[in-house]
């Protein structure tokens, strides 16, 4: 092999077949110059984007079934029966306990995305219906209706450029109407 | 569902009351009854949408052991699922389609022993639009 083969060679990585052929043709009167493999051109310089969330978010957990209670609370005893009447126009709204302010929108849209229900900030019924239930001997029954929503933890995050949470505020959902269910709760007491 | 318009709303509305009246007369109460509602609608409107309402009523009271039956009256079109539970005894049955003349449903529980709390709920299926009316029934 030529000397220019060599060379040739030596620009290719550098590999055992090259070393064995190197190491072949190497004679008293041929100088070898055996160069390890060329740099490799240095990248572009990677110019990083800001966070593609960048911004505000809510994060809610522990979600609880509650009864929110609207209207007459009605009471009869002892023993007997417990009726309610019909009630119009009743209405409850989102209600939060947290030090910051908060966009009930965006609290419901990810409350609903994560635990898959159907919750509004303001529910109203524009007519509730009667409703009657036997009282223990010696009890007194208890009536309301309400709307069946729910209760849950909620943490307002931020994240900024870099993707990290730079400030983070937790409270509680104290109630969320849910969209769609309605009814009575009864209770009994001792007085 | 829809926004209704007001037409709709007032021929849905005169149907209703239609329904309503027919479900109230037919759940008369009885001496077997211990929880009676008046009729009520499978539809609200919220936020000038007409929308599914979900019927749900609890109880934080004691039953005695034994057996009941909740009974269910339905008029207008859809299906209906109720769900009747009683302490730790549950069960959910789709009910026969709801037609403009009253129809009937009913789902038996027995208690083996006392239980706490109790909970019926009316689970109106996709565009079911009716009146419906309940009691809880010791048997």
């Amino acid at each position: 092999m030529s000397t220019k083969g060599l060379l040739s060679m030596s620009m290719k990585p550098w590999g055992v077949r090259a070393r064995k052929l190197a190491a072949a043709t190497v004679g008293a009167a041929t100088v070898v110059v055996i160069s390890g493999p060329a740099a490799a051109a240095a990248p572009d310089p990677v110019v990083p984007l800001a966070c593609a969330d960048m911004g505000t978010h809510y994060r809610v957990f522990n979600k609880q079934d509650v009864h929110i209670p609207l209207g007459i609370h009605y009471k009869s005893g002892p023993g007997g029966t417990v009726k309610a009447s019909i009630q119009t126009s009743l209405s409850t709204t989102l209600k939060v306990s947290m030090s910051a302010s908060f966009s009930a929108g965006a609290l419901i849209a990810k409350a609903e995305t994560t635990f898959g229900i159907e919750a509004s900030v303001t529910a109203t019924i524009q007519q509730t219906y009667e409703y009657s239930n036997n009282i223990k001997a010696g009890k007194y029954g208890h009536l309301q209706f309400g709307n069946w929503g729910w209760r849950m933890g909620v943490e307002k995050y931020t994240l900024d450029a870099n993707c990290r949470k730079s400030s983070s505020v937790e409270g509680t959902v104290t109630s969320m109407p849910s969209a769609a269910s309605w009814g009575y709760k009864y209770w009994e007491t001792a007085s | 569902m829809p926004p209704s318009t007001s037409a709709q709303t007032a021929a849905g509305t005169t149907k209703m009351s239609g329904y309503l009246a027919a479900v109230t007369t037919s759940n008369a109460s009885t001496a077997a009854t211990v929880v009676a509602t008046g009729a009520r609608p499978t539809i609200t409107e919220q936020s000038g949408r007409v929308t599914t309402m979900v019927i749900r009523d609890e109880g934080a009271n004691v039953w005695a052991k034994g057996n009941y039956r909740l009974v269910i009256y339905c008029a207008g079109t859809g299906t209906l699922y109720a769900y009747f539970e009683l302490g730790g005894e549950s069960e959910i049955q789709e009910l026969l389609p709801c037609a403009p003349t009253v129809s009937t449903g009913t789902v038996d529980l027995a208690l083996p022993n006392d239980a706490s709390a109790s909970k019926v709920m009316i689970i109106p299926a996709g565009e079911t639009e009716a009146a419906v009316a309940y009691q809880i029934q010791r048997v």
